[in-house]
């Protein structure tokens, strides 16, 4: 079996105890449900000899008001996903957290965990063995990245299936630092390198205890697809996240799409102003997927070809908003 | 030593404390601490659910938990399941719906299910397919899985007798719907398959691996890992330096490298140490130098001029001079003037991409010493004989000196059919120690073990006659062998040889090389050899029905052999049910209806396959019996039945118990199986190849048959009538009108002829072609099988769904019906999932491309289509009561049947393995490029 390295757990009573300990450990890592952790230590991917246990003092549940979501980020998947008031006011979300990995991954695995997952590779998550017969890579004891075949960046995939649909809706993110509160907007939070740490724009004390996501008014709705080679367990080869609010004849007010899984950033697509004011028909749809797929540049980092999954992002597009939009003078 | 803390939680009920390190998993406590040896490890890492445990009734995985963090939780483990009255009914339900193969997967899936249902007492079917999602299993397809959380969810009482329902023909027990004796220890955590064995001063080993895929030794120093406290042996591939090879012929194997290394992950060195992580730890420490080679990674560069020699030597010290390690070629009848002549012909090129057989138990061998000598080695193997037989010569020993017991195996699928390192290892470690010593591979080490489905390169074309008949067949395939022969002698063979059935062929010629290469060596995978070939047949067969329009169905039918048939290569078909496959799937997936009328993207595909029930004759040439059984009785009235086959999940010892019932009418419950241990048991060559129901059931029928003949002889002359008064149902015989229970009859027969024991051998049958090579791919009898899939296509993405899969399966005989099932579900399953999802990829320098269960991706229980499974029962008069194969010709079809439904439903052709989104995509736009210039 793949022994875990020597680390020593700390069992926090409190959050500002986490972040205390944090201070005194600057390499701890911050332990939650640990099905992404546990097995990137069994893999040799941090050099670290401290984790700080959450699974006890982070919040957990849901809470609406002042036109916000609440999550508390220890909440467990497999509770989101069931949760009424995630289900009655933001649906999409629950149905993407029922897209990661498998039911026995989603009875354990927390949502801030989730939002904070390291980065994933084809040439990084494997085990020491492997990545020593291969030549370590710049994210891990090495100065090359094997995708793009040079040393500038990590490219590793943001394979998180939260990501896309947060940045979609906006989220904002309350973290617990040494020196004190911090709100990110998650739009802001990921690096365009893949490297750990570092591939967030945060401090690595910081200690993500929240999200907040603006409640859906009127016709505002969203969406989040996810291409995968099996129906359970696989992270995602794409994700496209789709949040679209329409007037009551169907005119576009706000158009954001976000795609995951491709690069270190998910990718928030730019120039879909031609779509405002306007109905959602075939042809700005098309339009619309064609300029996501333009802006879309997979990483050979995971699984499936560049060129496929470029093509699939206009297709995920394009079926995403065919499910979002509200006829043309309804 | 680390510093451990005691932590408190409560198991199955009980509070433990126990002392733990920091980084400790649940997973390594409940196994290794509190001996709760019913939660398993396939992967180590979240990929497969093996690990699964509740906790405060939530499944989890137990391989990514810190023990610490279960501190004052209550877990269930598999062993909690089970109340005070017995095992719960669900794990009953388990086993009566014949949901337990090998088992390993199973205490996982349950307590995913028993979560499921204590949340929802009646879900539905795609509930419980969501609910299981995490847990893989390789056995079974998933099908009784469904059925077994559906019946537990149900009202009426579970059976508590073994048959579950009537015997066949007038048969007392063959035929009848059964439990396995031997699924309740394996749905209560009870069954002990390798790893479950710990022995007293147990240390553990650990195999260094090479990281090129070429690279000469310069040197080895183990020094510094012997300098490590805890550290008790090492040793290096000069301390074992016999060669060895499953086939006697080609044994170009060490135990561990000596001078080159060939493929990333062969073992250059060996550690022993007092637990896992020390041994980890020591084997990192040994200093090897390496001097890199350049590498050969597929056949087309081993066979280019001046390429690299993956052995520059034979294994008797002969210069080889290129990188073939088998060629051979045969023709039967003018193959150019029939394809000169033919009305169609269909030719180009196809690659299977190969797979690994993917068991979720890791390989696992335990070794000890006796005080005087000798060596026992428990191994999760499929060959205790062989295994027995090389040990002896590897390590210089007297065979008689060497016991090999397999206990209960977690799923081999032929991954397990030859030896590894780590049994001779674990051995010669164990000497050098002084102590037991456990090697158990990490599943990394499983893929580089390997020994898996071949790749291969097709250039292959068929010819077609006016009427539909298959005129010719001319196949040159170029076999990818990596770095050692293992039984690649026989799969050259196979990769033509097996071909030749159930389609008929006019004439035909192939000719098969297997090449060398710097990867991990290619084995038998379920199939062995002949599911390759099949995939260019049956796709090149529609389409050339399609030119001549006619219906993928009647095409086969016109040219499917029948019972007695000979093939053109001199096979005997001592039975051939194919044209009732075929009846029975175009019945059931209403072919005749449908096939015309299918909505667009969706479309219906057919294959057909033979495959072997044994090979005829034994690996090392003997003349003694391939399969024998002794059976012997008590006086409780209870028999043992002893047979060297191994139970590897397939029901051999289910089998063997209900043949033996079937002869002396002592129920099932009544017989124990001792299987696999060479020191208890007579020699069976082991279970491989389908061989076992036909010949170890022929052994067993004839042992059970001698008892019978017994109890019929001391029952009559007691009763004082003649023996045709003399009648036998299970439990009780009639003589004379009164009953007499089978104990007693038993006593009767030890009274009149002594103490009780009878035998039964299976000897070879002289069967096959006569010519050089004609033996090879003989067999006894053969099945036969067709599928019918039906497959949905995304044409904007390439994106397959496999609906549903109808397979009928000519079984001879189901001796067992459930287990038959079982089988052809299993392998339903296992073909659809190397069409659609596994790839055996490397990267540029050897390394495979995702060594682990993540990377490759073997079908859960939502990517597995609907299975229906039907039997078809030809019987041949070889086989014990007719039966013949079930355990790999269900397989075959699955991957042309899933091609050729893409093709009907798209247009699509794939020619080459495995089908992904991409290559499908790439495939319907070539199929509209053809369609534009065609117009
Ligand atoms: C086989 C397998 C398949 C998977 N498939 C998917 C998938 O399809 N989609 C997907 O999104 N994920 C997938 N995962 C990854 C993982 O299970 C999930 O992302 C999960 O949500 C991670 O949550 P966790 O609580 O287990 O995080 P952990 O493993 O505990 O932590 C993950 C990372 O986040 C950090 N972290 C955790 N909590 C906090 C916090 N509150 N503040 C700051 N940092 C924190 C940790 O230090 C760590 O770096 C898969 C994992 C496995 C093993
Ligand atoms: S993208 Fe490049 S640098 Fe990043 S993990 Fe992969 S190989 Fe390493
Ligand atoms: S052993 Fe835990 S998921 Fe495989
Ligand atoms: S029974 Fe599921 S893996 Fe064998």
């Amino acid at each position: 079996m793949m022994r875990l390295p020597e680390v020593r757990v700390h069992v926090p009573a409190s959050l500002a105890e986490a972040v205390a300990l944090h201070s005194r450990h600057p390499g701890a890592l911050y332990l939650a449900g640990g099905t992404d952790l546990i097995p990137n230590l069994k893999h040799r991917l941090y050099d670290t000899s401290d984790l700080i246990s959450l699974s006890r003092i982070l919040p957990v549940g849901v809470a609406v008001a002042d036109g916000e979501v609440s999550l508390g980020a220890g909440s467990l998947l497999v509770d989101l996903i069931e949760d009424p008031a995630l289900r009655t006011h933001l649906p999409a979300l629950a149905e993407a957290l029922a897209l990661v990995a498998g039911p026995l991954h989603r009875n354990r695995a927390t949502l801030g965990g989730n939002v904070m997952l390291d980065t994933r590779c084809l040439y990084y998550n494997q085990t020491p063995a492997w990545r020593a017969a291969l030549g370590h890579c710049l994210k891990k004891d090495g100065d090359f990245c094997h995708v793009i075949g040079s040393g500038k960046r990590c490219v590793a995939a943001r394979a998180n299936d939260s990501a896309p649909l947060l940045m979609a809706l906006d989220a904002q993110l309350d973290f617990l630092t040494a020196a004190g509160p911090l709100v990110v907007p998650i739009r802001r939070l990921y690096a365009i390198d893949g490297r750990f740490p570092g591939h967030c724009h945060t401090p690595p004390s910081a200690l993500l205890t929240g999200i907040r996501v603006p409640a859906p008014r009127g016709l505002r709705r969203a969406t989040y697809r996810k291409v995968r080679r099996r129906a359970a367990i696989d992270f995602p080869q794409l994700g496209v996240a789709v949040a679209l609010e329409q007037d009551e004849v169907g005119r576009t007010a706000s158009l954001v799409v976000v795609l995951g899984a491709l690069m270190p950033e998910p990718r928030l697509v730019k120039q879909l102003d031609f779509a405002l004011g306007r109905g959602l028909d075939d042809t700005v749809i098309d339009r619309v997927a064609a300029v996501a797929a333009e802006q879309a540049h997979p990483q050979e980092s995971i699984h499936g070809s560049s060129d496929w999954r470029k093509e699939v992002t206009a297709v995920e597009t394009r079926r995403a908003l065919h499910s979002l939009r509200v006829p043309i003078g309804r | 030593m680390t510093p451990r803390e005691s932590l408190s939680f409560v198991v199955n009920g009980e509070r433990v404390e126990v002392p733990v390190a920091s980084a400790d998993t649940l997973l390594e406590v409940l196994r290794y601490h509190l001996g709760l040896t019913g939660t398993k490890q396939g992967c180590d890492k979240g990929d497969c659910g093996a690990c699964t445990v509740l906790v405060d009734g939530r499944p989890i995985l137990a391989c990514c938990t810190l023990a610490r963090e279960v501190a004052d939780r209550a877990v269930t483990t598999i062993e909690g399941l089970a109340g005070s009255d017995g095992p719960s009914r669900l794990q009953r339900a388990f086993d009566q719906a014949g949901a337990l193969q090998c088992g390993f997967c199973q205490p996982g899936m349950m307590l995913s299910a028993s979560a499921l249902l204590s949340r929802h007492p009646r879900p539905t079917t795609d509930q419980i397919k969501a609910a299981l999602a995490g847990n893989l299993c390789r056995c079974t397809g998933y099908t009784k899985i469904v059925a077994a959380v559906e019946l537990a969810a149900s009202d009426p009482p579970l059976a508590t007798s073994v048959q579950l329902g009537p015997a066949a023909d007038g048969r007392i027990m063959v035929g009848a719907p059964a439990r396995k004796p031997d699924a309740i220890a394996k749905a209560t955590g009870a069954a002990r398959y390798a790893d479950d064995i710990t022995l007293p001063r147990m240390a553990h080993g650990v195999i260094l691996r090479s990281p090129h895929a070429h690279a000469r030794i310069v040197s080895i120093d183990v020094g510094p890992a012997l300098a490590l406290e805890g550290v008790y042996a090492a040793m290096t591939g000069e301390d074992l330096a016999i060669t060895f090879g499953i086939i006697p012929w080609t044994p170009d194997e060490t135990v561990l490298a000596r001078g080159v290394v060939r493929y990333v992950g062969e073992g250059v060195a060996a550690v022993a140490a007092r637990d896992e992580a020390t041994a980890r730890v020591a084997a990192a420490a040994i200093r090897v130098e390496y001097e890199p080679l350049p590498a050969v990674l597929s056949p087309a560069h081993a066979m280019a001029d001046g390429a690299p020699l993956v052995h520059t030597h034979d294994w008797k010290g002969r210069p080889r001079e290129d990188n073939v390690c088998k060629d051979v070629s045969l023709e039967f009848g003018d193959v150019d003037q029939a394809l000169a002549r033919a009305a169609v012909v269909v030719e180009g090129e196809w690659h299977y991409g190969g797979s690994t057989h993917a068991a979720i138990e890791p390989h696992c061998a335990v070794a000890s010493w006796g005080p005087d000598g000798d060596l026992t080695v428990h191994s999760s193997t499929q060959v205790s004989h062989y295994l027995h037989r090389e040990l002896a010569k590897v390590l210089e020993l007297d065979p008689a000196r060497v016991r090999v017991i397999a206990p209960t195996v977690g799923g081999a699928f032929g991954g397990k059919s030859e030896p590894f390192d780590l049994e001779f290892c674990a051995a010669f470690l164990a000497r050098r120690a002084g102590r037991p010593v456990k090697i158990l591979y990490s599943r990394e080490e499983v893929f580089a073990a390997h020994r898996g489905r071949h790749p291969m390169d097709f250039k292959f074309s068929l010819g077609l006659d006016a009427d539909g008949r298959v005129a010719a067949v001319d196949s040159d395939v170029i076999v990818d062998g990596g770095a050692y022969h293992s039984f690649g002698l026989v799969t050259t063979y196979y990769a033509g040889q097996l071909l030749t059935g159930p389609i008929g062929f006019g004439t035909y010629r192939f000719r098969s090389r297997r090449i060398y290469t710097n990867k991990p060596a290619c084995g038998p995978k379920r199939g062995h050899g002949s599911v390759q070939p099949r995939f260019p047949l049956e796709t090149a067969l529609d389409e050339a029905a399609l030119a001549l329009g006619l219906d993928p169905i009647e095409v086969r039918r016109r040219n499917a052999l029948g019972n007695g048939a000979t093939t053109i290569n001199g096979f005997r078909l001592g039975s051939c049910g194919i044209r009732e496959c075929l009846d029975r799937v175009e019945a059931a997936s209403e072919w005749k209806r449908r096939y015309h009328a299918m909505p667009p993207n969706r479309g219906l595909g057919v294959a057909t396959s033979m495959y072997i029930s044994g090979t005829a004759y034994p690996i090392y040439p003997n003349e003694m019996p391939q399969s024998g059984v002794v059976v012997r009785a008590d006086r409780s009235g209870r028999l043992t039945v002893f047979s060297g086959t191994n139970e590897i999940g397939q029901g051999s010892s289910a089998m063997l118990a209900a043949v033996v019932a079937e002869e002396t009418g002592v129920p099932v419950e009544r017989i124990t199986v001792v299987a696999g241990d060479t020191e208890l048991t007579p020699v069976d060559l082991g279970s491989y190849s389908s061989r076992v129901t036909l010949m170890a059931g022929e052994a067993a029928r004839q042992a059970g048959a001698a008892l019978g003949r017994a109890m019929t002889e001391a029952l009559a002359e007691h009763a004082g009538v003649g023996l045709d008064q003399v009648t036998r149902a299970l439990g009780t015989w009639h003589a004379g009108g009164r009953p007499y229970p089978t104990a007693d009859v038993l006593v009767l027969a030890e009274t009149k002829f002594g103490t009780l024991a009878t035998t039964g051998g299976f000897r070879t049958i002289r069967v096959g072609g006569d010519y050089r090579g004609g033996t090879i791919g003989a067999s006894p009898a053969y099945s036969a099988t067709a599928h019918v899939a039906e497959v949905e296509v995304d044409p904007d993405t390439g994106v397959v769904v496999v609906a549903k899969i109808w397979a009928a399966h000519d079984c001879g005989r189901a001796i067992s019906p459930i287990a038959v099932e079982g089988q052809i579900e299993g392998s339903v399953y296992m073909g659809f999932s190397e069409a659609m999802l596994e790839g055996w990829e490397f990267r540029d320098n050897g390394l495979p491309v995702g060594p682990n269960l993540l990377d490759y991706r073997i079908a859960t229980i939502l990517d597995t289509p609907v299975i229906e499974a039907m039997i078809v029962e030809e019987p041949d008069p070889n086989g014990p009561y007719g039966a013949k194969e079930a355990g790999e010709g269900p397989l075959h079809p699955a991957i042309p049947a899933i091609a050729n439904a893409i093709r009907h439903a798209c247009g699509a052709r794939l020619r080459h393995l495995p089908f992904t989104p991409e290559r499908v995509l790439a495939a319907i736009r070539a199929a509209a490029a053809n369609a534009d210039q065609r117009r």
